[in-house]
């Protein structure tokens, strides 16, 4: 990948509603053919102010919504690292974990362009379409681009050990995910769980009363989410960090990671997730995630480092549900306490299946 | 006489309410945003060659999530 695959403009796109308006009405700059000159005062992604404030000139409904949506706030990772001991502090002027997270974690802040026209600014950034703006942005361009390392990667194959069943036959995020997921309901979402997600029911009915296989019948459906039978390894990250690099500037280098399979207790079954047993991953938090910054994490123990994971791995036959002893009595695919790593969260006792079903 | 400023009435309320509609469906469909010139840009952007040769592009990673 170059220069051209990224920064090239199509000549076609100056025939289009948003070429027609020309790179300056939008980009700012100054027009010269002099790289430096041209590029004085320019910004690179016209669309990142104001939820969008540009765009929204003309897109009003979606304007209507973005500014409380989960991809504009990035508001689940702001409160997720909050809840550790810092309530407001990634918005308070001058504070460490301000500048920590608006380093790292708000990088994968989306704005309009970032999906329709560029590829996320953590993803190497520029355009992935040579500035035809897309009404359903390529997946492997931008979802992945944030996603990659743990649900688009494992729904693409690029990690795991299988891709998923409906990457196969060739749907993309957009085919499950509603619009509202990316662009907000108006509602302010403060956790993924917040947003309307598909579930996979809305495709394959209630298979619970529906279906003529004998195991959909005798697992109740609140027993356990479909991707405890039907999905296979995810990602798991340990050991992230913040610390001061070379430079002095702040950032999260990537810890360990390993692919495993773990099924675990619900700690706290609700209406939505009402599963006694749920798919799960660890998230890379750990009790010296911010020592580089000077900072403890008062609430570690309270705050379970294994979560509730919907792999996007989704196969019809896995290892454990090809007949019921591969699952019954299989004691290395449920979280035990030996799986917990030195100095867990005690949060994560909450999860352990002692007595395998 | 009468009758005549009657119709002469309704010919200048007729006018005036076609006048208001049209200039309100052209408030409502002109652009937002104006064009601007921006030739000086498109002389590099739209040679490929010029993109290759200008712009290092950092390798891709694996986002974060």
């Amino acid at each position: 990948m170059g220069g051209q695959d990224l920064f090239y403009v199509n000549p076609d796109f100056i025939d289009t509603v948003h070429g027609e308006l020309g790179c300056i009405t939008c980009h700012g700059g100054v027009n010269v053919s002099s790289k430096d000159e041209a590029h004085d005062g320019m910004e690179v992604y016209p669309s990142k102010a104001d939820a969008g404030s540009l765009c929204v000139l003309c897109h009003t409904e979606v304007g209507e919504t973005f500014d409380t949506a989960i991809h504009y706030t990035v508001l689940g990772m702001r409160v997720g690292l909050e809840e550790f001991g810092h309530p407001g502090a990634t918005t308070e002027e001058g504070h460490i974990l301000q500048e920590a997270f608006d380093s790292t974690c708000y990088k994968c802040h989306s704005s309009c362009g970032s999906c329709h026209v560029s590829r996320p600014y953590v993803y190497t950034g520029g355009l992935h379409s040579e500035h035809m703006f897309t009404e359903k942005p390529p997946m492997d361009e931008t979802c992945f681009g944030c996603h990659g390392a743990r649900t688009a990667g494992e729904y693409m194959g690029t990690i795991g050990y299988a891709r998923d069943v409906h990457y196969e036959a060739g749907m993309d995020c957009m085919d499950c995910h509603d619009v509202n997921n990316f662009h907000g309901t108006g509602r302010e979402e403060i956790r993924k769980w917040d947003v309307d997600l598909p579930s996979c029911m809305d495709c394959h009915g209630n298979v619970y009363e529906d279906s003529d296989i004998e195991a959909h019948k005798v697992h109740t459906e609140d027993l356990m989410n479909c991707q405890v039978c039907h999905s296979t390894s995810n990602n798991n990250c340990y050991d992230c960090h913040i610390q001061k690099d070379t430079d002095g500037s702040l950032i999260a280098p990537l810890g360990q990671s390993r692919v495993m399979f773990k099924v675990a207790l619900n700690p706290e079954p609700e209406g939505r997730h009402p599963y006694k047993y749920i798919t799960v991953r660890h998230v890379p938090s750990s009790s010296k995630m911010l020592e580089g910054i000077g900072l403890e994490v008062p609430n570690y123990d309270n705050i379970a480092s294994w979560k509730y994971s919907p792999t996007h791995n989704v196969q019809r036959s896995t290892v454990q549900n090809e007949s019921c002893d591969s699952c019954h009595g299989n004691e290395y695919i449920f979280l035990r306490e030996s799986d917990l790593e030195e100095g867990t969260s005690q949060a994560n006792y909450n999860m352990v299946v002692s007595d395998i079903p | 006489m009468a009758k005549r400023r009657k119709e002469s009435l309704v010919f200048i309320i007729v006018s005036l309410a076609i006048v208001i509609v049209v200039a309100t469906l052209y408030v409502n469909t002109s652009p937002v945003l104006s064009a601007t010139p921006s030739d000086g840009c498109m002389a590099c952007h739209l040679d490929a060659d010029v993109m290759e040769a200008m712009y290092d592009v950092p390798p891709p990673a694996d986002g974060p999530g």
